[in-house]
């Protein structure tokens, strides 16, 4: 079944810094389905159960989801952003 | 918090403005193509009900998107918000663009741009034979436009270029039933039949409803993205790219590549250019959606597993997994009571990780940090391990033998291991590699990382 079209915008806070702007130029540059879970997870404080019940999925799925989405978002941030911490 | 979890977290414009005020909630009103209205959405359960995004409509039928402790305004737009937003530096949250869009951004929309005149073939006014043409165009014809021309023309008129992306507009090129190769009137495309998903100056590329390939009377399977050209300004439809298989098609590839790779290599055989194939049919799809739930009742758990691969009755225990050759990559197995035991005397030898993947194990208690590891011994040969330990075990030492199992009370007795025991000096456990090189390069493998997921994916049931 084709998914509905949406576009959401939720717009950042004033005054962006740099390092914003690239946090949200790498969850721009993801697959919809992956920025999705993050936001899930990071902005909703979703538990894995949540998650897999909103996206109609399994804790099993949820979870591989959300790490393939951890890993895509780390490959697409600046190195020096990644640096700062351990993924 | 992990890095990941705190960056993302220092975007959310929520947590940005310390709003501990409760906020209503606003989502978009059904269609987001054509309408911008805001309606309240119910609380259902503790939570807030969300858009059905599977029925093109928003709805009070699905469950949860935003938990009730953490409302939000949310503002839905128009697609083509989008640019905007990211020029004013937005956070652009958007479901699947592009990818299952029949008409990519930047392309031309068959039906907007189309023009509605008859076949393109039929020659343009311009173009009509006139007993005496001028040069003025604002010049009346001096001659009844009506009245047949007394001569034939020289030459042959020049077809109108097919304007935008119309199935209709298509010939079929190919072996003709008197055995010529030509334009089949056999043949013929219908927007009925044909949807068109892509659509470039270039390239048009069609799915074939199931009904139209029942209409059309082919046989074989509908198994084909349908792609033309455009031929000195006609749609044409020839081999070899008239024919490309479906995505479901590159699912299962026996040298391994990636669905997006078979794709390409289609694209590359067939003469389209291969940067196209986003536009031309779609993304294709993602790694998650080659994964399928596996649940087993009788270890208590839950897990992924590539669609491709499978699952072999294991003589030691739990199920070995096997990939798409048969070939048995792993076992999983697992007991809800832990504990492990047992010894070797011979001489402690080197050990360590040669990579490790963090994963969590979920259980009815809460997540488990776990590492999926490739463990190595090195000797004259390198013998090694994949294998799933607890985060807090070392990941590096000197022994006889290593357990590749995790053994807690909360997640029991765990494996997911190609050598539960490994030993340095026993024959047929593991993997041996010549070098610690080659180890390494199966550590960076496409395998390591199935394996990885798998092992992610793990959820304790009972």
């Amino acid at each position: 079944m084709q998914r509905i079209r949406e576009t959401v915008v939720l717009a950042s806070r004033a005054g962006n810094g740099a390092r914003q702007q690239a946090v949200a130029d790498a969850l721009l540059r993801l697959r919809e389905k992956e920025r999705e879970i993050l936001l899930l997870a990071y902005w909703d404080d979703l538990a894995v159960v949540e998650i897999a019940e909103v996206l109609q999925c399994t804790q099993s799925a949820a979870k591989v989801r959300l790490h393939r989405a951890r890993k895509a978002f780390a490959e697409l941030l600046p190195t020096a952003l990644m640096a700062e911490g351990d993924v | 918090m992990d890095r990941i979890e705190n960056l993302i977290r220092g975007l959310d414009p929520v947590r940005a403005e310390d709003k501990s005020v409760v906020e209503p909630v606003v989502l978009a009103a059904s269609d987001p193509l054509h309408s911008a209205e805001t309606t309240a959405v119910p609380v259902i359960g503790g939570v807030l009900a969300t858009a059905d995004d599977d029925s093109g409509v928003f709805s009070d039928d699905r469950p949860v998107v935003v938990p009730f402790r953490r409302r939000r305004t949310l503002a839905v737009v128009l697609a083509g918000a989008a640019a905007a937003a990211v020029v004013a530096g937005a956070v652009v949250v958007s479901g699947n663009l592009g990818a299952e869009s029949p008409l990519p951004a930047g392309t031309t929309d068959p039906v907007a741009s189309e023009e509605p005149t008859g076949p393109a073939q039929t020659p343009a006014p311009s173009e009509t034979p006139s007993a005496e043409p001028t040069t003025d165009p604002t010049t009346e014809p001096t001659t009844d436009p009506t009245t047949e021309p007394t001569t034939e023309p020289t030459t042959e008129p020049t077809l109108a270029s097919d304007v935008g992306c119309r199935p209709e507009d298509i010939d079929r090129v190919g072996p003709r039933s008197d055995g010529t190769i030509g334009v089949r009137d056999d043949w013929t495309f219908t927007s009925e039949n044909f949807a068109v998903i892509g659509c470039t100056d270039e390239w048009m590329s069609m799915d074939l409803s199931d009904d139209g390939y029942q209409a059309i009377g082919a046989d074989g399977g509908n198994a084909w993205f349908h792609l033309a050209k455009r031929v000195d300004g006609q749609w044409i439809a020839a081999d070899p790219y008239y024919a490309i298989l479906r995505w479901r098609f590159t699912l299962d590839d026996p040298a391994g590549r990636a669905p997006q790779e078979v794709m390409d290599q289609q694209f590359i055989d067939a003469g389209i250019p291969v940067e196209l194939r986003t536009e031309l049919v779609g993304e294709g799809p993602d790694a998650s959606e080659l994964w399928r739930g596996m649940e087993d009742e009788a270890m208590g758990l839950s897990y992924e597993l590539p669609t491709n691969w499978g699952i072999v009755e294991a003589g030691q225990g739990g199920v070995n997994l096997a990939d798409n050759s048969g070939t048995v990559v792993t076992n999983l197995q697992r007991s809800a009571e832990s504990g492990i035991g047992g010894a070797c005397s011979e001489e402690p030898v080197p050990w360590r990780e040669l990579r490790s993947v963090p994963v969590s194990i979920d259980t009815p208690s809460g997540p488990v940090d776990a590492r999926f590891v490739l463990r190595i011994f090195e000797g004259a040969s390198v013998k090694a391990a994949t294998g799933l330990v607890l985060a807090t075990d070392p990941t590096s030492g000197e022994a006889c033998m290593l357990y590749n199992v995790i053994s807690q009370p909360t997640v029991g007795l765990l494996s997911l291991s190609n050598a539960f025991q490994l030993s340095p000096y026993e024959q047929g456990d593991g993997m041996t590699f010549t070098s610690v090189a080659e180890a390494e390069g199966y550590a960076q493998s496409a395998e390591f990382d199935q394996l990885a997921y798998i092992a992610e994916s793990i959820v304790i049931t009972g």
